[in-house]
C-alpha cells in the first residue's frame, strides 16, 4: 500500500496505529476479555488459604454489610496483597470517597502511591507465587483478593464504581469454578467462564450478578494491577487482537 | 402482578387512610401501626404507583412511613427513594408561612402532610432495576 501522497494525518494514522492498552481498558468499556494466562492447578491445601473467618464486607466497611443476608448470601474473601495499615487506608479512603461507594480495587488503585502496600502472606503462599509469575514487581500490584461463594451463594445485581474511569480493570482468576456457576452481565448474557480461566472484566459499566448453583465452593482470585506492566499489557493486547481479529499488517 | 408495600404508621386515634393505585387499579387502605398491603395489580408497561395520604390530622400528627415496596416478587430496594411526594398543604397554614414550602419532596418515604406520592415503574420489573443501575452514574 502506498500512502506517501496522502495527507500526513492519514499517513501517520495508517502507519502508526496499534493496539493501545489505555484505549482498551479505559475508553472501550468492553464487558470482558479472556486472557491467555494459566495459574498452576491448586491443591486442596492451596485453596484453604483463600477462605477467611472474618466478614470481608465488614472489613472493607461497605455500608450495607449488616444487610448482607438480603443482597449477598455467603460471599466472603481474603486479602493477600494490599495496604499494610488497613485502618489508615479505610480512613483515607473514606475521606476521598464520602459521596461514592467505590469498589475495593478502585480504592486500592487510588491510594497506591500514598501509603505502603505489601503481601499479607509469606513466600510459600500458592497465590503469591502465581501472582508473582504474572507481576514480578510488587509496584505493579494494587490488590490481591480471593472471592469465595459457597453452594447456593449469590450477589444481587449491582454496579461497582471507580474514580479513575476505568472499564476493563479486574483480573479475575476462576480458581475453582464448577458447572452451575453464573456470572451474568446485563445485556451481554453470562461470562463464558470455566475453571482455570483468567478474564479481564469490567464491573464498572454494566449491572452484574453472581450465583453459585454448583455443589462446590466457587473460588476466584481478584487482582488489581498496573495494566501497563509489560507481561499483562502484552496479554491484553494479544487477547484483544485475537478476539477482534485485529489487522496490524498495514 | 403482585404489589406488596410495607407501611408503618404513627397515630393516636386517627388511623391514616390511603389510596393506593396505578393506571388500572385502586385500593383504599386504613393503616395500623404496621400494615402489609398486598394486592394483585394490572400494571401497564409504563405505569405509576400512587400512594395518597387522605386524612392527615394536624392535631394528633399522624404520619405514614413507606418502609418497602415489592413488585412481582422483587424488592425495589433503595429505588423507593426515586419516589416523589407532592404535598397538598392546608391553605390556612400555607398563607401564614413566610418561606414558601417545597412543591415536592424527593427522596421522601415519610408522608407527614396530605398529598400524593408517585413512583414511575416499567415492566418487567427486573429490567427496570437493571436500567436504573445502568443509568446510575454516581
Amino acid at each position: 500500500m502506498t500512502t506517501d501522497k496522502l495527507p500526513k494525518i492519514l499517513q501517520d494514522s495508517i502507519r502508526e496505529n496499534s493496539v493501545d492498552i489505555e484505549v482498551i481498558t479505559k475508553y472501550l468499556k468492553l464487558p470482558w476479555l479472556k486472557l491467555d494466562i494459566k495459574f498452576d492447578t491448586p491443591t486442596q491445601q492451596d485453596l484453604e488459604e483463600t477462605f477467611s473467618n472474618t466478614d470481608w464486607r465488614q472489613k472493607w466497611q461497605f455500608p450495607d454489610h449488616e444487610n448482607q443476608a438480603y443482597q449477598v448470601k455467603g460471599w466472603n474473601g481474603n486479602i493477600f496483597f494490599g495496604p499494610t495499615n488497613f485502618e489508615k487506608f479505610l480512613k483515607l479512603s473514606a475521606s476521598y470517597n464520602s459521596t461514592h461507594d467505590h469498589d475495593e480495587d478502585s480504592r486500592c488503585r487510588q491510594l497506591r502511591k500514598q501509603i505502603p502496600y505489601d503481601w499479607c502472606v509469606d513466600d510459600s503462599s500458592y497465590i503469591k507465587k502465581q501472582v508473582k509469575k504474572l507481576l514480578p514487581s510488587d509496584e505493579d500490584i494494587n490488590l490481591v483478593n480471593s472471592y469465595n461463594l459457597p453452594p447456593g451463594g449469590y450477589v444481587f445485581p449491582h454496579r461497582d464504581y471507580a474514580l479513575d474511569g476505568l472499564g476493563l480493570a479486574k483480573i479475575y482468576v476462576a480458581l475453582k469454578w464448577s458447572s452451575g456457576n453464573v456470572f451474568g452481565m446485563y445485556g451481554c448474557g453470562n461470562l463464558p467462564i470455566h475453571e482455570g480461566d483468567v478474564f479481564l472484566i469490567n464491573n464498572y459499566t454494566l449491572p452484574h450478578w453472581v450465583y453459585n448453583g454448583s455443589k462446590e465452593h466457587r473460588i476466584v482470585i481478584d487482582i488489581s494491577a498496573n495494566l501497563k506492566s509489560p507481561l499483562i499489557a502484552q496479554k491484553i493486547a494479544d487477547a484483544f487482537t485475537k478476539t477482534f481479529e485485529v489487522d496490524l499488517e498495514s | 402482578m403482585k404489589v406488596k408495600i410495607v407501611f408503618n404508621a404513627k397515630f393516636k386515634k386517627i388511623k391514616p387512610k390511603l389510596f393506593v393505585g396505578s393506571e388500572n387499579n385502586s385500593f383504599n387502605v386504613e393503616l395500623e401501626k404496621q400494615t402489609v398491603f398486598e394486592e394483585e395489580f394490572d400494571l401497564v408497561p409504563k405505569d405509576t404507583l400512587l400512594i395518597e395520604f387522605l386524612n392527615k390530622c394536624g392535631v394528633e400528627d399522624n404520619i405514614v412511613f413507606i418502609k418497602s415496596i415489592e413488585i412481582d416478587g422483587i424488592n425495589l430496594q433503595h429505588y423507593i427513594y426515586d419516589g416523589t411526594f407532592f404535598p397538598q398543604y392546608d391553605q390556612d397554614w400555607l398563607q401564614k408561612q413566610t418561606v414558601t414550602p417545597p412543591n415536592f419532596y424527593k427522596p421522601c418515604t415519610e408522608l407527614r402532610v396530605k398529598g400524593k406520592w408517585k413512583l414511575g415503574i416499567t415492566t418487567p420489573i427486573w429490567k427496570m432495576i437493571m436500567e436504573k443501575w445502568l443509568h446510575d452514574d454516581r
